[in-house]
């Protein structure tokens, strides 16, 4: 059962169960007994704190500093517990770029994610595919180790956690041992009862062992080709497992970096959980990577439906199993019930229980945030938020979407131009074969007002820092480009232009130009002027789009296009016609955002001539009898005036529909 | 791979109307299998058949390629080669996102009507992508 304690205290004060050295243990009696709760945290990412760093607000649903009190509670529930992590740590948020690119950490410094795990008193973790992201220097840095392989050259041990990482299927090239030590039997003191039930102290050697995805080889191939190898998961495990119960392990803890798969074994599988759980002496599993919660006998995921998992008691195989989810949203718990032989523990397995808790309360809300957390990285939490204010560059105009579906341009135009640069960049580079082909760009609003008149994208004139970027790209996607022909960039742009419902100009009632079952994200537009088109929304859904030109020139069914545009679209998303990644050409590993980001750097400022003013489309000229209509936020005609857009005019401030928009005419005839 | 270099050399030739039965029933593993089926959907190669597309694409997502499952949802979305199912379609984009397929989960954070949930769908999506 699950403690109702009341968490009132910060982790300086956390009942702690210190290792101590095997000749000051007493060896436990036949017939003692202890109970061992083994507890994990996977795929922090960094995020000591629950915070967005490009919202700038808080994020309780979040951070470690929550995990924090179920860790509090359950050194309070159980008489001894040890805690582990699985890996995907360092690596995820603003804060961990900061540490790592922007201001790197000094030798003598402390990464803040293990400041925070070393005052939980972690006692041991594993190494994510993440960690390798910055590089081997930088990993071999923070984890206060010397790695011996090539381009890492480090004169001397720099600061670290002081808890024992362990990694044992992966190897440096140059000396062919290990990277970490693959793995640690950790000795450590529980309170226990004799045969008799009298309170005892004694030893129990928790061995601890991990595994990281042996995919990292090309995933962080820049960092790893020829300075280290992996070996499979399982291989790793048959390797060093005996060697751990020949030195005294009582219990085997796998700290796994991957989650379950049956798919036939290879020594490349990413989530070998499900064979690592068949090699004889895993004693409990602790599981990460696949972003899951485990035990979970609601979920319908497949992976837990495998023959072997029992999904309700957390069992794969028989081995007790955890996933404690991401971003510290849980802990895992695996309490395991010992009883000594007179030469070791072994595990009453019919008694162990498995769970994951939640930092999230059954009424929705969350558990409190310990304080002492962000205490103890203030300085780096604010660096942080600091350099993610920090300009890229400037705009000279107001960028926003109040307009966008009446042909404003001024928060889409720059996403296009800097989609459209790096495609250009890209094909001159690596395939010529395509020089010659024109590069268009797609981007759409994607903040309309679904939420409110408040949701829309709204970047003021000024300097354009990191969390403006965030605003001009929502959504979490990398470039991709596609090639097209004139048929399928007809196509796109029909599919895009279902966003208008059909106008009867005959009609004398008001008209609502928007059709709201198709969001404004699928309303693609390039905003290049050298190709133009109209929109005629007084055809059908499907054949709006007319005088389709490229320079000039009407375009033709079989021309060829080459397209910028997002791993969403280029995948499928929206389902536009022969998008479903059958046209891909280019599967960018620089993100949609970043690429923004790259193109304000180097532009430096940007204007509404050069950034906001061309359009593509517009709609075709027409005389209706009565209004044509939408809505928008209130008070804001003039930036419609200041796009250019003279067939607009504010009809009433509140259209009456109690959520705060304005109604908008549009005069379809100018 | 075999078969996709026929499956290739079929389309290139350009006079292909339907892969022949014995390429077809080599298609037994999920990668081939889904890139049997966006030929017929795109008529690369062969006529578009939307029931073969969906027929092909189907046995990929059920055997576990999360790209085809994103791809049969919208299908089953759309009535494509299909009769129209929201639910199903609903259920093979879940799949997808469980796998962690960057536009599935994307795709559920915008249908998403709790902010905070398609938030935290949003941020799966951004770590996804990072395993190509």
């Amino acid at each position: 059962m699950r403690s109702s304690f009341p968490c009132q205290i910060g982790i300086a004060f956390l009942p702690a169960v210190f290792a101590l050295p095997a000749l000051a243990a007493p060896a436990a009696p036949k017939g003692a007994s202890a109970t061992l709760a083994v507890l994990e945290t996977t795929d922090l990412h960094s995020n000591v704190v629950g915070y967005d760093y490009f919202k700038l607000a808080e994020e309780p649903s979040i951070g470690l500093d929550r995990t924090a009190r179920l860790i509090a509670q359950a050194r309070a529930e159980f008489a001894n517990t040890v805690l582990f992590d699985n890996g995907d740590t360092i690596q995820g948020n603003a804060l961990a770029d900061y540490q790592a690119l922007v201001k790197p950490l000094r030798c003598d410094q402390t990464l803040g994610i293990y400041k925070v795990m070393n005052a939980l008193k972690y006692d041991g973790a594993s190494i994510g595919n993440h960690e390798f992201n910055y590089g081997l220097g930088f990993l071999s840095q923070v984890t206060g180790k010397r790695f011996q392989v090539a381009g890492v050259d480090q004169p001397k041990r720099c600061a670290g956690p002081a808890f024992p990482q362990v990694l044992a299927n992966v190897y440096s090239v140059k000396t062919n041992k290990p990277l970490f030590e693959p793995y640690r039997i950790i000795e450590k003191k529980v309170s226990a009862q004799d045969a008799n039930g009298r309170a005892i102290t004694a030893i129990v050697k928790v061995g601890i062992i991990g595994f990281t995805p042996p995919t990292i080889m090309s995933w962080d191939k820049r960092w790893l080709d020829g300075r280290v190898t992996t070996t499979g998961v399982r291989e790793a495990a048959l390797k060093y497992i005996p060697e751990m119960r020949k030195k005294g392990a009582d219990i085997v803890v796998a700290i796994a970096h991957g989650g379950l798969d049956a798919n036939p074994y290879t020594a490349q599988m990413e989530n070998a959980g499900w064979y690592l759980a068949q090699v004889p002496g895993v004693d409990a599993m602790l599981l990460g990577h696949s972003h899951q919660l485990f035990p979970n006998a609601a979920s319908t995921a497949p992976q837990f439906n495998l023959p072997g998992v029992d999904k309700a008691r957390g069992l794969v195989h028989g081995v007790p199993t955890v996933m404690a989810n991401l971003w510290g949203k849980h802990l895992g718990v695996i309490a395991l019930q010992l009883r000594a032989d007179g030469k070791g523990w072994t595990i009453e397995k019919d008694k162990t229980v498995v769970e994951a808790r939640s930092a999230q309360n059954a009424d929705k809300s969350f558990v409190a945030a310990d304080p002492a957390v962000l205490a103890l990285i203030r300085e780096e939490h604010e660096a942080t938020i600091g350099y993610v204010k920090t300009p890229v560059g400037s705009t000279d105009f107001r960028m926003t979407t109040y307009f966008a579906d009446v042909g404003d341009t001024s928060a889409i135009a720059v996403v296009n131009a800097a989609q459209t640069q790096y495609v250009q960049n890209y094909v001159a580079a690596n395939l010529p074969r395509y020089a010659k082909l024109p590069v268009l760009s797609m981007s759409a609003p994607f903040k309309s007002g679904l939420a409110g008149a408040f949701d829309f994208t709204d970047v003021p004139a000024g300097n354009l820092a990191l969390n403006n970027a965030a605003d001009l790209y929502l959504y979490p996607n990398a470039l991709y480009a596609v090639k097209i022909d004139g048929a399928g960039l007809k196509a796109w742009l029909e599919t895009s232009a279902r966003r208008f419902n059909t106008i009867d100009p005959l009609r004398p009632e008001a008209q609502e130009l928007v059709n709201p079952t198709v969001p404004s994200y699928n309303f693609d537009t390039p905003t290049s002027p050298e190709i133009s088109y109209e929109i005629d929304v007084t055809q059908p859904a499907g054949a709006r789009i007319r005088n389709l030109a490229l320079r000039g020139v009407p375009v033709a069914p079989g021309q060829e296009f080459i397209v910028a545009t997002n791993n969403y679209r280029a995948s499928g998303g929206g389902n536009f016609p022969g998008l479903d990644g059958s046209k891909t050409i280019l599967a960018s590993p620089d993100t949609s955002r970043d690429v923004l980001i790259a193109y304000i750097r180097d532009v430096k400022k940007l204007t509404r001539a050069t950034h906001g003013a061309a359009r593509s489309w517009r709609f075709t000229p027409v005389k209706t009898a009565g209004p044509v209509v939408f809505h928008s936020a209130p008070g804001v005609l003039s930036l419609a005036q200041a796009a250019g857009l003279d067939n607009v005019s504010q009809l009433r401030a509140d259209d009456g529909l109690g959520k705060g928009f304005a109604l908008y005419a549009l005069d379809l005839a100018k | 791979m075999k078969m996709l270099a026929l499956l290739l050399a079929l389309a290139c030739a350009g006079t292909v109307q339907a892969a022949p039965a014995t390429v077809v029933a080599q298609a037994q593993d999920a990668g081939s299998a889904y890139k049997l089926g966006l030929m017929y959907r795109n008529g690369t190669g062969v006529a578009v058949d939307a029931g073969l597309a969906a027929h092909w694409i189907g046995v990929a997502a059920r055997g576990g390629l999360a790209q085809a499952m994103f791809t049969l949802s919208n299908m089953l979305a759309a009535g494509e080669g299909v009769t129209a199912d929201a639910g199903a379609a609903r259920r093979w984009l879940e799949e997808a996102a469980a796998l962690g397929y960057p536009a599935a989960l994307q795709e559920l954070a915008m249908r998403e009507p709790d902010p905070r949930q398609a938030e935290l769908l949003l941020r799966q999506a951004a770590h996804a992508l990072q395993h190509p």
